[in-house]
């Protein structure tokens, strides 16, 4: 096992299908999974990207994006940590429903809220409140394993002690860390929080900033949190005459990918290839078909099923290249012959077609 | 070729019907062709047996032959030519064997034979290559003749295809009727005839639907004398981990036999399509290795089954072609199913399939599981009733409808999930078939308990639709059609065709087919329907729900 764990290969990115091996709360209303592969995998990621779960609930596909809350320097596994919303169709499923040994399709990771595409000094300010805390614990997870000599000032609001996610591990941290110093503003019962020393009570605001990360000027800030909550940072930083260069925060749902591909498809549409048949000359672009040439030339084609089936626009290339998504109903001679499915056929070059 | 039997068949506006070197489903020119040979044998047949029962000569293998191998050309079942030149020359075979009968039983009774069309007279052509030569005597559309009368025929046809499977399907669980039979043989002569006669020809459909109720009645006897009575049950739809057989069609006694091969195996078996239903028969859901279904309706099946890693069981319609996702080598066929090079089991031993399940991964994992309730069949739908009419009498259900039939790859048939989707909250769905699928794993709630969607079962259950729906009118006093409840058909083959004519024979009126209207119904003939029965086709899912629920 531990070989074939070492011998494992990297997951950079894509769909994978994950198995659940570990679930355990971390709050009254937070839960965390431990994910592997189906077969051994290390997961290289960017510390603070997410993940897309595409799953299946009351028979429809939903995607939700998740950040990964652990560290790619403990790259075996990966977790994932999901606190409930009330109604919350997606955080409830998961946290009743996926249990051990379940498992799952994601895609990712992506994002640019992170520690490789956000440029910045060995500064940090990790600023987050409720769920928010996750890619700051990934990323100050990575930053204190690998000991790159970062400085990190790690401020988390949340509702009282018991709704401080991760909360003996970021103790940990702190205690093994010099440079790792840990804060928490909290709304209720701060008076009870014993463990560490920076405790503020009520919500941030300059004085308790000033408080708990006095240099913050000369930090990087990042923020996660609810959008208010994000808001309400950015206002105050920069009102203290924060440079906001150095501000970053998370901005969810980035379908930035979808949009790339678009790009491609329009710009590969632009070139267009030549058809001759007999006498005529007719511009085809890449997305238009054989078929739809001939038909605008007027000339007679029977096209019955127009999908690649019935055999009925049936012609031959005489010269060119040409990309088909059928050849039903052709013989293997007639495909040696450059026979083809005027519907079911593009051009990838000039061609000569006989119909 | 000339096929038009299904509802994928193309149109154009020069008219409609398969007939270049493949039809939509997949069919070669060639395989049509046998098929349209293969079913004139057939009525040869039964113009024999029809004659043979003038003396009581009855022949229960052929009884038993006809009905199968005229199932073997129902859309998407059987593409294999060489099984149906099989066919073709046992048909021939039989029709010898009962002239023979009948002929000797004449010369015995000193009377002349009677002279019967070219159907029983037909010399076969010995080879497939010369069978293929005659075939066109036999094509679907033969002839000079007016639409009309060609689409009451192929109405007739392709009804009795669809009973003809049924009949099949009920043998199989041991319920054969010589009445049955020769009331088939009589409609199946009749239709090698050529008639002519269209009041004769709609008689006959309707004649057709008649026959078919009885049938399924006999299905229906048959499952439950079997697997007893469906019971709602909760079944999983996603994967659990192990090696893993799938189970497709309509034949439940071909899953009792895996289940019960692979007992202690380490082999899970999954449902799949019309299979679903056997998941709440009490003699099958006992058996802890049937873990639950596995995938959606048949057009999905070149996906499902590609990304099945384990060993799939086709046994009645509908197979498309398995090279598509490189699954050939791991699909059995079964009774009259067939595709050209995939393994054909014709006994009972389902060894190699256990042995193909063990040979591959099976799944690796458990999904996170999602469960649906089914088994509202017959029995658990009268348990049932009471409960149903209390609410219907203090107004919390206004409404029921019936939302089943066939399922297809059309986009249009999303209409079926907008309408399952859009129907007022005070209203319970019946579903069946495997049209249901367009809609079985969305959350409809309860109405005081009682599920807004019921799951009756296969298509064939409609049977069990018909028994609510007397129950319920013997309780309001009232007509059936004065039922708060709509129909509302999904049609792609020729089994809803069949079920369709039952309704219709049976006085139910006002029922909405989709997405698209048979491509063999004329104009006249629709509206005929129309007249009559108020069939109609789907619309708008707005404009039919606000006609349906007004009519209530």
């Amino acid at each position: 096992m531990i070989a074939k764990q070492l011998a494992a290969g990297t997951w950079q990115q894509g769909e994978i299908r994950l198995v659940c091996t570990e679930k355990w709360q971390e709050t009254h209303d937070v839960v965390s999974f431990r994910f592997e592969g189906t077969e051994p995998v290390k997961f290289n990621f960017k510390p603070g990207q997410f993940l897309t779960f595409v799953l299946d609930i009351k028979g429809e596909t939903v995607y939700r994006s998740y950040t990964i809350s652990s560290s790619p320097s403990r790259p075996y596994s990966l977790v994932v940590t999901v606190k409930r919303i009330q109604d919350g169709l997606v955080s409830n499923y998961l946290a009743d429903t996926l249990q051990v040994g379940h498992s799952v399709i994601v895609n990712g990771p992506s994002g640019v809220f992170n520690l490789v595409d956000v440029p910045a000094t060995q500064k940090y300010f990790f600023l987050s409140a409720g769920c928010g805390i996750t890619p700051m614990y990934s990323m100050s997870r990575w930053l204190t394993d690998t000991q790159v000599g970062a400085d990190i000032a790690f401020v988390h609001c949340a509702r009282s002690p018991e709704d401080v996610i991760f909360k003996s591990s970021l103790e940990r941290m702190a205690q093994n860390n010099q440079e790792f110093k840990l804060g928490y503003v909290l709304e209720q019962d701060a008076e009870r929080e014993s463990n560490i020393e920076q405790v503020a009570s009520g919500r941030l605001n300059e004085h308790t900033l000033q408080q708990l990360v006095p240099d913050f000027k000369e930090r990087t800030v990042f923020v996660c949190g609810p959008e208010p909550y994000m808001a309400a940072m950015k206002s105050m930083l920069d009102e203290l005459g924060f440079n906001m260069d150095n501000f970053h925060q998370e901005s969810f749902g980035d379908p930035a990918l979808v949009n790339a591909k678009v790009a491609v498809d329009q710009s590969d549409s632009l070139k267009g290839f030549m058809m001759k048949i007999g006498d005529r000359m007719r511009e085809l672009k890449s997305e238009q078909t054989i078929l739809d040439g001939v038909e605008a030339e007027g000339l007679p084609m029977i096209a019955a099923c127009r999908s690649g089936v019935c055999g009925a626009c049936k012609c031959q290339v005489v010269e060119g290249e040409v990309e088909s998504t059928s050849q039903m109903a052709l013989t293997p001679d007639e495909i040696a012959n450059g026979f083809v499915l005027a519907c079911s056929t593009k051009l990838k070059s000039d061609i000569t077609l006989k119909v | 070729m000339f096929c038009i039997q299904c509802e994928q068949t193309i149109r154009t506006p020069a008219g409609n019907g398969c007939s270049y070197t493949q039809g939509m489903c997949g069919k070669l020119a060639s395989t049509s062709d046998l098929q349209d040979l293969l079913i004139y044998m057939l009525q040869g047949v039964s113009a024999y047996a029809v004659k043979a029962r003038e003396f009581g000569i009855i022949d229960a293998e052929i009884d038993t032959f006809v009905p199968q191998a005229f199932f073997s050309t129902l859309t998407n079942v059987n593409f294999d030519d060489e099984r149906l030149v099989e066919y073709t020359q046992q048909a021939n075979a039989y029709r010898a064997r009962l002239k023979t009968a009948y002929e000797a039983a004449c010369q015995e009774a000193g009377q002349t034979p009677a002279v019967l069309p070219e159907t029983a007279t037909l010399v076969l052509g010995t080879s497939k290559v010369e069978m293929l030569e005659q075939a066109s005597i036999a094509a679907p559309n033969r002839g000079d003749v007016h639409e009309d009368i060609l689409g009451l025929r192929l109405l007739c046809l392709y009804g009795l295809k669809g009973a003809a499977a049924y009949m099949e399907h009920a043998r199989v669980l041991d319920q054969t009727d010589a009445e049955v039979a020769g009331r088939f043989h009589e409609i199946m002569s009749f239709l090698g005839e050529d008639s002519t006669d269209a009041d004769k020809l709609f008689a006959t459909s309707m004649e057709i639907g008649q026959l078919n109720y009885r049938v399924m009645e006999m299905l229906n006897t048959g499952e439950t004398t079997a697997f007893g009575h469906p019971e709602p049950t909760q079944v999983n739809t996603k994967p659990v981990k192990g090696k893993a057989i799938l189970v497709s069609g309509h034949d439940m006694v071909d899953l009792e036999l895996i289940l019960k091969q692979t007992e202690g195996k380490g082999i899970n078996v999954y449902t799949h399509g019309e299979m679903l239903p056997a998941l709440a028969y009490p003699e099958l859901k006992k058996y802890p290795h049937l873990v639950g279904n596995y995938g959606s309706a048949w057009q999905n099946q070149q996906k499902e089954f590609a990304n099945f890693p384990g060993a799939v069981v086709m046994t009645s319609n509908c197979i498309i072609d398995p090279n598509v996702g490189s699954y050939s080598d791991r699909i059995f066929t079964r009774s009259i199913v067939g595709w050209p090079g995939v393994t054909h089991l014709t006994s009972e031993d389902f060894t190699p399939v256990i042995e193909k399940a063990l040979a591959l991964d099976g799944f690796t994992y458990d999904e996170i599981p999602h469960e649906i309730t089914i088994g509202f069949a017959h029995n658990a739908l009268m348990a049932a009733a009471p409960t149903v009419v209390e609410n219907v009498k203090n107004g919390s259900i206004k409404h029921f409808f019936l939302i089943g039939g066939c399922d297809g790859d059309k986009n249009e048939r999303s209409y079926f999930t907008d309408l399952a989707r859009s129907v007022p909250e005070d209203t319970v769905i019946l579903t069946l078939g495997c049209g249901k699928y367009k809609f079985n794993k969305l959350e409809f709630g309860d109405i005081n308990g009682i599920p807004r969607l019921l799951d009756i079962g296969q298509c064939n259950d409609a049977y069990s639709a018909i028994q609510l729906a007397i129950a319920l009118s013997e309780i309001f006093e009232c007509d059936i059609n004065e039922l708060p409840l709509s129909l509302v058909l999904s049609w792609f083959e020729q089994k809803a065709i069949v079920v369709l004519l039952t309704l219709l024979s049976l006085g139910v009126k006002n029922i909405r087919t989709g997405p698209t209207p048979p491509a063999f119904l004329t104009e006249n003939l629709a509206k005929i329907l129309e007249d009559q029965f108020g069939l109609k086709n789907t619309s708008t899912v707005e404009d039919d729900l606000n006609a349906m629920i007004k009519v209530a």
